[in-house]
């Protein structure tokens, strides 16, 4: 596999007169953990949706997983992508378990493993099984988005894409997820990319960082780098608060 | 999907067999005497041998003449007259020689009259007609403030009540209401005259006057057997046999052995049959209340369960077709909203020139009348989807059939339910008007009580349809139940 997971090439869109994404150039190395940081309205999400082909650029290239998406590869690719939104998205006609057990059922593996596999999840990612027969809506909200990251991750996906899937959880059910969101890559290591407002979090949890403006890519590297020449104002207010 | 479809498609034909294996099928309209009359030549051909089909009840001239031309029955008793100027709008005037003249090409036949002539009539209450001192038809052009209460057919018709007005130069306020009605009204003195028959024996219990004809406006109404041309000519003889022998007092007499004394058509007709030397004893065919019971509620369910299950299969199909175009769906909708304001009977007539009477039509009909409940679910139940769950679907890598299969028809399914359910027991009211064009169900005794004035008639069929409409209700209840879950449900 190549050592790039995704590469954008002046990458262009915009939806309903707004330059949402601006020549974006990018490359995400496989098996990094990159988060995208950007205030609100930034492109963040717009980008993340330009991965697994929910959203089609206007002009420029993308290529994940060594491919660019198609119509005739896309929902192969989207079976290799694992994804989790902030809504988190559990379908309320399911219960924990169907759900995420859902795209493995869907797509034919056996009961047996599907069962393996969900069950594994649910452990590292801290979901007692007595919570596998409720609907999503008797759940904590942290229960929903372990439960939403569990669902992401059923087929065992080279790319994992997150977009704020800790946001909607109050602080101190954050710090455990976090927590066990590490020790599930520790576990199985995915290329994985982070949408969030959030920089703690992003520098807890990644090693790479793209900074989004305005539709554009400010900056992108290492927490060092990014700290020590910032390449404008913005990105050195973003890093110089952190400890 | 296709193999529900043919399913359904294959229970038409069998509907419609239902209605053609029996040899003769003996019409009659909504009226005791027409019932009265048909109900003669049933057990007359029966009691030869003849194997007999009543199909009793249509609302009206067209709809049996419609029925008889169709070969949907094979004869039911009409009047001369109403054949002259409804059926070949003709005039008044048109003797039998014009009459048969004017039916052969539809390939229809008059036979022998029966005797008596039932001809319009206008009756008064008693009291009124002596303080006003009305004899005559003319009698009326000088009280104008009298209150008419014409039945619909009479009102409508070129030799009722528009013909009769411009004849005697009469001008009163007159309204709509159903015939079995009407000297009810009057008893009520919530209307002062309406039209009768001559022959109606409800004259005698109500003390009502028939005002005369001075002018001779109305024709003659012989009552005769109208038949097919390829009706077996043995059948034909046999009905000859009754030619002759019904004079209008007699013809009264019988009217009202029914609608005051409350004795059964069936035993009227034998009655007077046997009186007559025509017949025995009177033919076992008289079903009891179960056995009636149990076919109008078994057919008025086939009516419905067929209608429903047609409009469920075309209603989300359609809905599944167009949900992702905000226009098609308007447009889907608007069409099946037009439908639904059409009145549920002028619906069920607009069927008879396209598919004739009987079962067909009527299944059409309420499965036009299921459609909107559904369709407009279903298509609001598919819009209305939080895009988050789309998203997801689509991100996961599902294709569109494995999206609505596992995402969005479970998550439109209580929506769409809740449109079965509405339409179920929409669809169950309607079938009691199926009846208007020979399609029986529960709504045949609710007609024929309304035509004979019977309360006990019209409670066989109103109650039973309401316990239908409840347990479906239930029933849909108790699927709802077991199929969804608690937080998902429509109705909490």
């Amino acid at each position: 596999m190549t050592s790039v997971a995704v590469r954008f090439s002046s990458v262009s869109k915009n939806l309903g007169g707004v330059q949402v994404l601006d020549h974006v150039d990018l490359e995400i190395r496989t098996g990094t953990v990159t988060a995208i940081l950007g205030e609100s309205g930034s492109g963040k999400s717009t980008l993340l949706n330009h991965i697994n082909g929910l959203l089609v650029p206007d002009t420029g290239r993308i290529e994940v997983l060594g491919a660019e998406l198609n119509p005739t590869n896309m929902q192969a690719m989207r079976r290799r992508m694992g994804y989790a939104v902030q809504a988190v998205g559990l379908f309320p006609h399911l219960r924990v378990y169907e759900n995420i057990a859902l795209a493995s059922t869907v797509f034919g593996a056996s009961a047996q493993a599907t069962r393996d596999r969900a069950r594994r999840l649910m452990e590292l990612l801290k979901l007692g099984n007595e919570l596998e027969n409720r609907y999503p809506h008797e759940l904590s909200g942290g229960q929903q988005q372990r439960a939403g990251l569990a669902r992401a991750l059923m087929l065992q996906p080279d790319l994992l894409l997150l977009d704020e899937p800790f946001s909607g959880v109050d602080p101190i059910a954050r710090v455990s997820i976090h927590a066990e969101f590490q020790n599930l890559l520790a576990a199985e290591p995915a290329t994985t990319i982070l949408v969030t407002h959030d920089v703690r979090e992003a520098v807890k949890l990644a090693s790479r960082f793209v900074i989004l403006q305005s539709g554009q890519v400010l900056q992108q590297g290492s927490a060092e780098s990014l700290r020590s020449s910032p390449a404008t104002k913005f990105v050195k207010q973003l890093f110089e608060n952190l400890s | 999907m296709k193999k529900l479809l043919s399913a359904v498609l294959a229970c038409i034909p069998f509907a419609q067999a239902i209605a053609a294996d029996t040899p003769v099928i003996i019409g009659s309209k909504n009226f005791t005497e027409s019932y009265l009359l048909a109900e003669m030549m049933a057990q007359l051909l029966e009691t030869r041998g003849v194997l007999v089909r009543r199909q009793f009840g249509f609302g009206g001239t067209k709809v049996s003449f419609q029925a008889l031309v169709n070969g949907e029955i094979d004869a039911y008793p009409e009047y001369t007259g109403t054949i002259a100027l409804v059926i070949l709008d003709g005039d008044s005037d048109m003797n039998s020689v014009d009459i048969r003249a004017g039916l052969e090409p539809m390939g229809l036949e008059i036979l022998a009259p029966l005797g008596f002539n039932n001809t319009y009539a206008v009756a008064v209450a008693a009291d009124i007609a002596e303080t006003r001192r009305l004899e005559k038809i003319s009698d009326l052009a000088l009280h104008t403030d009298l209150r008419a209460g014409f039945s619909h057919e009479f009102r409508g018709r070129p030799d009722g009540w528009p013909g009769l007005a411009e004849s005697y130069g009469l001008s009163l306020n007159t309204s709509g209401i159903e015939h079995g009605l009407a000297y009810q009204a009057i008893a009520e003195r919530k209307i002062d005259l309406t039209d009768a028959y001559s022959t109606d024996g409800e004259l005698n219990r109500y003390d009502l006057v028939l005002l005369d004809d001075n002018k001779n406006y109305f024709p003659s109404y012989l009552a005769v057997p109208l038949v097919r041309r390829q009706l077996d000519l043995g059948a034909k003889i046999i009905l000859n046999s009754m030619a002759g022998r019904l004079t209008n007092v007699r013809m009264r007499e019988l009217n009202a052995a029914v609608v005051i004394d409350k004795l059964s058509i069936a035993a009227v007709a034998a009655g007077f049959l046997q009186s007559e030397g025509l017949i025995d004893k009177r033919p076992g065919t008289d079903e009891g209340m179960w056995t009636q019971l149990r076919r109008n509620t078994l057919r008025h369910l086939q009516l419905t369960i067929i209608a429903l299950t047609m409009a469920c299969v075309a209603g989300t199909g359609l809905a599944l077709s167009v949900y992702r175009s905000g226009r098609a769906s308007g447009l889907v909708l608007y069409l099946a909203g037009l439908i639904q304001t059409v009145p549920s009977i002028a619906l069920l007539a607009l069927m008879i020139p396209l598919l004739g009477v009987g079962v067909l039509p009527a299944i059409v009909a309420l499965f036009l009348y299921s459609l909107l409940p559904i369709l407009r679910n279903a298509i609001t139940a598919l819009t209305t989807i939080d895009p988050v769950y789309r998203q997801v679907a689509e991100a996961m890598g599902l294709t569109r059939r494995q999206q609505l299969r596992h995402v969005l028809m479970p998550l439109a399914y209580p929506h769409i339910l809740a449109g079965i359910r509405t339409a179920a027991v929409i669809s169950i009211g309607t079938a009691t008007l199926a009846a208007f064009i020979g399609a029986g169900g529960l709504g045949e005794p609710i007609v024929t009580g309304l035509a004979l004035n019977n309360t006990g008639l019209i409670l066989q069929g109103a109650i039973p349809a309401a316990l239908l409409a409840v347990a479906t209700e239930i029933a849909f209840s108790g699927l709802e139940w077991r199929m969804i879950p608690r937080h998902m449900r429509q109705s909490q």
